[in-house]
């Protein structure tokens, strides 16, 4: 029982761990990059969590409405539209983040020389 | 006609300011300055009128209406919910908006942000008004984003200054790490009632059946807490509330001073208000016990919160730091407000929203005004500006003293009514009165300490010259903020208003589904 619902659960549990290991690196990583990086990890392990939600066991079919497949049929076997459109979205808008992000990086290492957090403390928080 | 544009006016607004981000740059890639200059005023006034003609619409024509995105019906499309609590803030975010862009345009700080500058100050009002009208799970997220990502690249504006590039990558990497957790409880959302519509969340955990989405799909009792927990989390991480505030006075004391007053007087507190409405009319904070844990969260947090700003505050030697740091000591009050749900206390936290933003809008710009002309952010420097610059000395003078909670100006009424509301709960919420108290003792000791060396005696007078219109700017807020302060009776009936829309989920599923299941 408790294996199976381990089993049953497995992508979930991976997601959340990835999860985890994203807002760890976000918040305690000091290099600016690796945290950069973990925030855009953050995003798309978020992404995969709305793409399992949306996800049918079986038989599952693209959710588009093919002329030879009857809309009964459709409905029955496509996985959820909805949250596909979801990840489109938030993978434009990751987009915006990572390249304002990563612009500022940029800046900041022609200022300072270093990406390091460490050796960044002109302003006191 | 007339009924049809006074239904759509809030919507307008949000497209006008986001058309304006657009046409902004074009009109600077054809045409002289003068002119986008005069079409950024223009722009402004235009939302701002807009928005007006919503609360007006809302409070003396139409009452409380859902605007349907394209036609679509909620649960299906996004619903924008124009009532009493959203249509009020419309218009203080637009007026804000219209006197920083008057201070921009016409004093001599910052020039040289240029077209971007005003293209990202349009996409941030646009985002500011879609978040607080929005009713959809996932379009608050987009909006955040939008208003995010403009306000960090505008808090970066003076990039050849390195502390400049140091506080928008601190703020960027928190802001965008809130918002990423804000993107994660939208799944969760999504998983247990796959729906997006907060109305129709709302009504599902009052035992609805939708026939888009069936009922609930996660146990309730284990699920909500959860989902509760993340939402808070995320949004106190973008208003600053006193764990994650660190962001908050590097970003607020770079930025151009515009900005800073945008930063603090409007992103922060509307971050709370966007909190408190997901929390109150999408999951029923007041009633439902799993979700209750927000409201305690809430206050646990704006205790630490009031009384960690205002002591810090005190320690502060620059100017906008300081602001920065009484920034979150009210916001830790407002939280209070919110968390203690009562309709007085709600109301206080409503009107203490509002106050704050023309308070703290104010404050900025001058101490802007200040910094450019001694050309330090040191208050050592200003000792006996008021000698020579004598109006916008007075103009710090009162919102200053607004600040502090001076009777009769508008902040003295909202901590009186917080301090009442928490009095008439009774119980262990009579022990919130001691942070609202020693809020009000360092912030006057801080304060008080600014003003004393603005008006101290005896120093080399410095020439500065403003244009009329940077005086009208700082002092439309000013004004505002002691008009507040001399009725407060009227004021604070409308705060009702806004806050009996805001517990009441039950009106709110009905306005926005149309009925009440």
């Amino acid at each position: 029982m408790e294996l199976q619902f381990v089993i049953m659960h497995l992508p979930y549990i991976l997601v959340m761990l990835m999860v985890a290991i994203c807002i760890y690196g976000a918040i305690f990583k000091s290099n600016i990059f690796k945290k950069i990086l973990a925030l855009y990890l953050f995003t798309d392990a978020v992404n995969l969590l709305y793409i399992i939600q949306g996800f049918r066991l079986g038989e599952a079919i693209p959710p588009t409405l093919l002329p030879e497949l009857g809309l009964s049929e459709f409905v029955s076997r496509s996985v959820d539209p909805l949250a596909q459109y979801f990840v489109v979205t938030a993978v434009v808008i990751g987009l915006a983040e990572m390249s304002t992000l990563i612009a500022l990086a940029i800046y900041t290492y022609r200022h300072y020389g270093t990406l390091e957090t460490k050796k960044i403390k002109e302003l006191r928080g | 006609m007339t009924a049809t544009l006074l239904f759509q006016a809030p919507i307008l607004a949000m497209l006008t300011a986001l058309a304006a981000s657009i046409l902004i740059v074009i009109i600077a890639t054809y045409l002289g300055k003068r002119i986008v200059e005069v079409s950024v005023i223009s722009f402004a006034t235009i939302v701002f009128i807009l928005s007006c003609l919503g609360f007006v619409n809302v409070f003396f024509v139409g009452g409380s209406y859902a605007y349907y995105m394209g036609g679509w019906p909620p649960p299906v499309g996004i619903p924008y919910v124009i009532d009493q609590f959203s249509a009020p803030l419309g218009v203080v975010i637009s007026l804000i908006f219209l006197s920083t862009i008057l201070y921009q345009i016409k004093s001599q700080e910052e020039r040289h942000e240029g077209r971007w500058g005003y293209s990202l100050r349009f996409l941030m009002e646009a985002g500011m008004l879609g978040l607080i009208f929005t009713g959809d799970f996932f379009h608050i997220y987009v909006m955040l984003e939008l208003v995010g990502l403009s306000a960090i690249i505008l808090v970066a504006s003076r990039k050849e200054v390195k502390q400049t590039i140091e506080a928008a990558l601190k703020y960027g990497i928190y802001d965008i790490l809130a918002i990423t957790i804000y993107y994660l409880s939208t799944a969760m959302v999504f998983g247990m009632f796959g729906s997006m519509c907060i109305a129709e969340i709302s009504a599902k955990l009052g035992g609805y059946v939708s026939p888009f989405s069936g009922g609930i799909f996660a146990d309730p009792t284990k699920a909500l807490p959860v989902i509760v927990a993340i939402v808070v989390w995320s949004f106190t991480i973008g208003s600053a509330v006193v764990p994650q505030h660190f962001w908050l006075p590097d970003a607020h004391s770079m930025a151009p001073s515009t900005i800073s007053a945008i930063l603090s007087g409007l992103i922060v507190p509307i971050n709370i208000a966007v909190l408190a409405r997901l929390l109150f009319d999408g999951l029923r904070a007041n009633v439902l016990p799993t979700t209750t844990i927000g409201l305690y969260i809430l206050i646990v947090l704006g205790v630490l919160s009031s009384i960690v700003g205002a002591v810090l505050m005190v320690v502060q030697s620059d100017l906008k730091r300081l602001i920065a740091y009484s920034t979150i000591s009210n916001l830790g009050l407002i939280c209070i407000g919110f968390g203690v749900a009562t309709l007085t206390s709600v109301s206080a936290a409503y009107l203490f929203i509002i106050s704050h933003a023309f308070v703290k809008a104010a404050l900025f710009m001058t101490a802007g005004i200040f910094i450019h002309a001694t050309g330090s952010r040191d208050i050592r420097s200003y000792r006996g500006i008021s000698t020579s610059m004598p109006y916008v000395a007075l103009l710090f003078l009162i919102g200053a003293l607004a600040s502090i909670g001076f009777p009769p100006l508008s902040i003295f009424w909202s901590k009186l009514l917080l301090i009442l509301s928490v009095v008439e709960k009774g119980g262990i919420y009579l022990y919130l009165v001691i942070p609202i108290l020693i809020t009000v003792v360092f912030e006057a000791i801080a304060q008080i300490r600014v003003l004393a060396i603005i008006y101290a005696k005896g120093t080399k007078p410095i020439s500065y010259k403003l244009s009329k219109i940077v005086y009208a700017s700082i002092g439309i807020l000013i004004g505002i903020t002691i008009l507040i302060g001399l009725m407060p009776n009227f004021v604070f009936q409308y705060a009702g208003f806004a806050a009996s829309d805001l517990l009441d989920f039950e009106r709110y599923v009905r306005v926005v589904l149309g009925f009440l299941p």
